[in-house]
Order: C-alpha cells, then structure tokens, then sequence
C-alpha cells in the first residue's frame, strides 16, 4: 500500500518535472505565456520548499522571491536533458543559504545554515522547534507590555503603526519598549 | 493580486528569449584546447628546459606529467560542470581531482624522500625559485581569464568550490608548462615553488571564489 503510494508520489514529481522542464524550454525561447505559467506552478512548490527552512513565516514571501528572482536570472543555465527539480532546488538552496548568511550577518548566529546543521548532525526542524520553544518560553518571562509588544511585532506580524494604535500610544514608546524588551530576552537567553 | 503574483508578472515582462548556456562538454572542449595552445605557446615563448630529451623518459617525470594533466582536465571539468545548477551531480567530480593533486604532492614528498637530491640552498633558493611561481601564474592567466568568464556566463551554485576548482585547473595549467621549461628536478625545488603555491594559491581561490562569481 505505502510502496504503491511512495510510486505515484515518484511518477508524480517525474510528470511534473517534465512539464516544468517543457515550459522551460519554451520560455528559453521567449515564450512568455509558458514562463507565466512555469513560474505560478513553482510558486507554491518553492513556497512550502521555503516554509519547512524559513523560521521566520513573514520572510517565506521574500525568500520565495528572491528564488524566482535566481531562477530568472539563471534561466540560460537550464541545459534541457537534464532534469528541471534539480536544477530548480540547486538555485533554491542556494538562494537560501544565500539568505540565511544575510541574516546571520545582520542578527547574529539566530539561524544556521543546511550544512552548518548537517555537519553537527541535528535537523532543522529539531533545531527550529528548539529554537522556538526557547524563545516562546523566554517572551513570557518578559514584563508584561514588552511581551505584548514583541509578540505582537514579531509573532503576529503587526506594524509599529498599529502596535501603537492598539495599546494607545506613541511609535516611538512603542519602539523602545521592543528595544528594551529584545535586551531582556538576550539576557534571559543568554542565561538559560 | 497578491505582492508575488505581481513579481511573477514583472518576471514575466522581462522573460525575452534567452539563448542557452553551451553544453558543459562543449564549454570544456572549448577550454581545454585553448590551454593547450597557451602551454604551447608558454614553452615556446620561455624555452623549453635544456634537458627535455634527457629527461623525457624517466619514470618521474612520465608520471608528474601525466598526473599533472589528468589535474588540468579533471579540476577544468569540475569547475565548469560546478558553474551550471544541477542537485543530481555526484561528488566524485570533486573527489577525482582531489586525489590526482594528492597524488601528484605524494610523487614529489616520496622524491624528497629518497635522498637522491641535495636539498640545500640551491634548490629553495628564491631567484630561480620565484621566477618558476611567476611562469606558473603567467602561463596560466589567460586559460583562468577563458574559464572565468565561462563560469560568470553560469550560475554557480557553490561558490567556494567553483573558486577552488577553476584556481586550481588554471595553475594546473602553469605547473603542466612548467614541466618542460624548468630544469630543476630537485623534488624540494618542486614541492616549495611549484606545488606549495598551486595549493596555496587554489585555497585562496575558493576565498576568492565566494567574491568571484556571486550572482
């Protein structure tokens, strides 16, 4: 039953590969119907590809972006025997990588790359969850309008903006209650 | 519509026809003959070593050569066959060329140590020394500008490796020619001004590399 299930999944994703691999050839050659609809199959795929590596969910669309935008870029590379999903997964991963560096650069060691995790043999999501769980438990340690502002900003995604119209006062008390609160949970980080 | 739906749209406005990326196979062929030429061309420019038809059938020199040109087609092969994105490619294309420069450092350190050469002054002396490290970068710029722009026309994905790959195949190259131009056969000669800086100069290359051809 679960062998019959994991071969259609395969024929599946050879199928689509194929198509994708089709259209490629057909936008190599300026078709841009074929490349619209190339890039709109992608989406989702690169999307949930993105979703399971991404801790971030409101920086999944960004990344997703950014692969489109590589793919783009790169389409002169796709040699036409050669399967599609490995081609696109090459420049996803790279993308990602390329993104994840960014961020590391720009907030520190919060997130580690594929091989970083692989070399000391612990799996994303492991990582990920623990990660998340850290956090979440070290928000709630926080005073309590700095863990309404933070969970907020960062788990629900509002703006400064509506932080401040919510709890009826000033974007900037609102950015330097967040401020303050990041500090607070370094220390408490940085402690447990 | 969504902010993606309308990058894929902008996308799509810019998706001209675009003509294809060579073949790997033909971006070697088309590589491979042009450093041929150049090693030519080096040799004949420098001069060729004074004991070349003495030389030319001894074991050592049979099998640093061959070593040495299995290294130009192996490391020019992965550098080019790195610079297109595929996931489906095996590691081997990395290991093969590892080994043949290992081997080539194994010949030269077995060489050293058999005692059959007087490792003095002479052989490290850096007069002579840094004109065989000058020939190999010289001799091997041009086929490194030729594969440069093959990989920046790719899209390498692993930027590190390409880096040491293409540095490697280049200087590979240089030490191919250097073989028939420099007549020092002290193995201490060797391993200081023609294998250290091929190493050297391949690891600063995959530094190099992440700059080089980050698109």
């Amino acid at each position: 039953m679960n062998s019959k299930r994991t071969n259609k999944q395969a024929d599946s994703k050879r199928e689509s590969s194929a198509r994708w691999a089709a259209l490629m050839r057909k936008a190599q050659n300026g078709d841009r119907e074929a490349y619209r609809q190339l890039l709109n199959e992608l989406c989702p795929v690169l999307r949930s590809y993105v979703r399971n590596r991404v801790s971030n969910i409101h920086e999944v669309e960004d990344v997703v972006q950014e692969i489109l935008m590589g793919l783009h870029k790169a389409r002169a590379t796709y040699i036409p025997n050669r399967p599609f999903s490995s081609w696109m997964f090459a420049i996803a991963k790279y993308k990602l990588i390329d993104y994840e560096r960014r961020l590391m650069r720009k907030r520190g060691p919060e997130i580690l790359s594929e091989e970083v995790l692989a070399e000391h043999d612990i799996s994303a999501s492991t990582y990920q969850s623990s990660l998340e769980n850290d956090v979440r438990s070290a928000i709630a340690k926080l005073p309590e309008k700095q863990r309404k502002v933070v969970t907020m900003l960062k788990l629900e995604g509002h703006s400064v903006k509506e932080i401040a119209h919510e709890l009826n006062a000033s974007e900037s008390a609102v950015k330097v209650t967040a401020h303050r609160a990041y500090k607070a949970l370094k220390k408490i980080l940085e402690k447990s | 519509m969504t902010e993606t739906s309308e990058f894929i749209e902008r996308i799509v406005k810019d998706g001209e026809a675009v003509k294809p990326v060579a073949p790997p196979l033909t971006r070697f062929l088309f590589w491979i003959l042009s450093a041929l030429v150049l090693i030519i061309c080096g040799i004949l420019i420098i001069g060729p070593r004074t004991d070349l038809s003495l030389i030319i059938n001894s074991k050592r020199f049979i099998l640093e050569t061959f070593l040495l040109a299995v290294l130009v087609v192996l490391s020019g092969a992965t550098a080019l066959s790195l610079s297109i994105p595929d996931e489906s490619y095996g590691r081997l294309r990395i290991v093969l060329p590892t080994i043949t420069l290992a081997g080539w450092l194994t010949i030269i350190t077995y060489h050293l140590g058999c005692n059959c050469y007087v490792a003095g002054y002479s052989a490290l002396n850096p007069g002579p020394g840094l004109r065989c490290t000058a020939g190999i970068l010289m001799i091997g710029i041009i086929p490194g500008i030729i594969l440069f722009f093959l990989i920046k026309r790719a899209a390498p994905v692993n930027l590190r490796l390409v880096g040491f790959f293409s540095f490697l195949s280049l200087l590979a190259v240089g030490a191919l020619a250097l073989q028939f131009i420099c007549d020092n056969p002290n193995p201490a000669h060797v391993l200081v001004w023609h294998v250290l800086p091929v190493v050297t100069i391949a690891i600063l290359g995959s530094l190099a590399g992440a700059k080089l051809f980050k698109w």
